[in-house]
């Protein structure tokens, strides 16, 4: 054990405090800026009302609702989709289930900036422009989402799965009752990482949608920014908004991060 | 599950022929089930990844009218123009300076910084929460951030104006638009490296470390020679992931420079959607054709990271 003196634990910490603060510049440049930035590009006292002229600027509450039923939708969708797959594969006696897991994780190497140019044309022939499920339609299914609940069942004893079916549980009952309670570690990091991810999706809902009132949150406080009426204060406020929600996530659920990369097949 | 019920009321000298029967048919029950469960992932892949790749490459065989919408049928012309382009040629090259430049960033920083957040001291794992919780914040709002930080009046500007440096164009000089969009870049995939390296860091035996230290070892001793090659297959699957990463950046370029001034920050994801949505210019074959050979940087990228994920777990 090496016992350090109290003035290099002084150190450390004094060091620590400096390298967060410059790594969290832009955090803390948002919410700081936010709330003291003022029209002529002074600071002020801290006060509410960048919040507000962002509020009557865009269609804010409107867009965080939009936000709010694109990620609900996406992320159920990438979980339902990934569990009966992933379930598939490891249960259901496949002759060669790695074949089919292979066709997952396929998709992952196709990028989606390849494939917006054919989907738009689709969104746009089925006259789903400027609507929400055009945006999370095609984000419905995850690979990497299939592939985390795979290496998580296959670790699922398979003698335990024999004896559920033994005592007559089917498929459904022994998911929910056996199977998903085991690996609600898995079931909870792929949550977080699909609901981030739907949350702070940039491109594609910036193709899809074009009047203020059908757009997500992130694309609209970047509208923001181009706009005459707002100032950097303004943009900011907007922008804290639109971090908020995910970072409270990550902060409560610090854990599943590092939960999520294991799980992932990284050590 | 009916088939199950009837043996066990079946008379035992039956049994074992009625096991075999309904073993066969209880495997294929589950194939059955096991085939409806795969479909409505399989049907979206289907409909809104594998079809449209096939999409892409007929439509990058295409020209394009006056709408901007495909035409007849044009073979490879299309890649022709695009790789006969200086302009695109320079995107190219500028698209791989800006992944290798992001990948190097975030190898170093992240692995001083990890090697920082997993010494013990008191309150490291607050600076490590905080720090990872970066991961969480999206590319647009930080693009807006770093667009205030190296605004004309923003912080940085600011900074150097009191040591008599006159403030820079940050984003609007040509000189200085695309390095600042490759620091905005190592920014937003630093939270995931710190996650991954000071997980990997943890996972190194602690005793394996203390017997260097009672050998004498110095510190730095011991972060080069063992713990770097203990977590070298980490830092590799990063520098993986982070290329196809870089590869596909939109949002920073888009809201910070938009591929500007010129094109100093156009790279080939941005150029993809300035040839299909760019005002005034929308051409879906030039686009395709771009999209083609962005997947296949993307394809071989990929095919590497699968072969690092096999080396830790086998699928």
């Amino acid at each position: 054990m090496v016992r350090r003196s109290k003035l290099s634990q002084g150190l450390m910490v004094l060091l620590g405090i400096i390298l967060t603060a410059i790594v969290l510049l832009p955090v803390l440049y948002i919410f700081i800026g936010a709330l003291t930035f003022n029209a002529s590009g002074n600071v002020s006292r801290p006060t509410f009302s960048n919040f507000t002229s962002a509020a009557r600027s865009m269609p804010l509450v409107r867009q965080v609702c939009n936000s709010i039923v694109v990620t609900v939708c996406q992320t159920a969708g990438q979980i339902i989709t990934a569990i009966l797959a992933a379930y598939a594969i490891v249960f259901c006696n496949f002759k060669r289930p790695q074949l089919w897991m292979m066709v997952f994780l396929l998709s992952l190497m196709i990028p989606g900036e390849t494939t917006i140019l054919s989907n738009y044309l689709s969104v746009t022939s089925w006259g789903l422009i400027d609507t929400l499920p055009a945006i999370f339609l095609p984000y419905l299914v995850q690979g990497f989402t299939v592939f985390l609940f795979r290496q998580a069942f296959r670790s699922f004893p398979s003698e335990l799965r024999d004896a559920a079916s033994i005592d007559g549980a089917g498929h459904f009952r022994f998911m929910f009752h056996v199977l998903l309670p085991i690996t609600q570690s898995t079931v909870l990091a792929a949550t977080i990482n699909s609901a981030v991810s739907a949350w702070n999706g940039y491109f594609w809902p910036l193709l899809v949608t074009n009047s203020p009132e059908s757009r997500t949150i992130q694309v609209g406080i970047t509208q923001l920014s181009g706009a005459e009426s707002s100032h950097m204060g303004v943009v900011l406020a907007g922008s804290a908004i639109a971090i908020l929600p995910t970072l409270i996530l990550t902060l409560c659920f610090n854990k599943s991060l590092r939960g999520m990369t294991v799980a992932g097949g990284l050590k | 599950m009916s088939v199950r019920k009837q043996s066990s009321a079946n008379s035992p000298d039956k049994d074992s022929a009625t096991n075999s029967h309904n073993q066969s048919t209880s495997v294929r029950h589950n194939r059955i089930t096991g085939s409806l469960m795969m479909l409505p992932g399989l049907a979206l892949l289907a409909v809104f990844s594998f079809i449209p790749l096939a999409r892409v490459v007929v439509m990058s065989m295409q020209g394009t009218d006056l709408f901007g919408s495909p035409s007849g049928f044009i073979g490879l012309e299309n890649y022709i123009t695009v790789f006969t382009d200086p302009s695109f040629i320079s995107v190219l090259v500028r698209t791989i300076i800006y992944a290798v430049v992001v990948v190097l960033g975030r190898l170093i920083l992240g692995t001083l910084l990890a090697i920082f957040l997993t010494r013990q001291f008191k309150g490291n794992k607050v600076f490590r929460i905080a720090m990872t919780s970066t991961v969480s914040v999206s590319v647009a709002a930080a693009s807006l951030g770093f667009l205030a930080i190296f605004s004309p009046t923003g912080i940085i500007n600011s900074a150097l104006e009191k040591f008599n440096i006159s403030p820079v164009g940050w984003l609007t000089d040509p000189r200085w638009a695309f390095p600042t969009i490759t620091v905005v870049t190592i920014w937003t995939g630093l939270g995931f490296t710190l996650i991954l390296l000071c997980a990997a860091i943890d996972a190194v035996d602690p005793e394996i470390l203390e017997a260097a230290r009672m050998d004498g070892a110095t510190e730095a001793r011991i972060q080069r020679s063992m713990i770097l090659p203990l977590i070298s297959p980490t830092l590799f699957y990063i520098a993986v992931t982070a290329c196809i990463e870089t590869l596909q950046a939109f949002a920073q370029i888009n809201v910070m420079t938009k591929g500007g001034p010129g094109q100093a920050t156009t790279t080939i994801t941005y150029n993809i959607y300035t040839a299909a949505f760019g005002a005034g210019s929308a051409n879906f074959g030039i686009a395709s054709a771009l999209g083609i050979v962005l997947f296949a940087f993307v394809f071989i990228l990929t095919l590497l990271q699968f072969k690092l994920m096999d080396r830790k777990v086998s699928y």
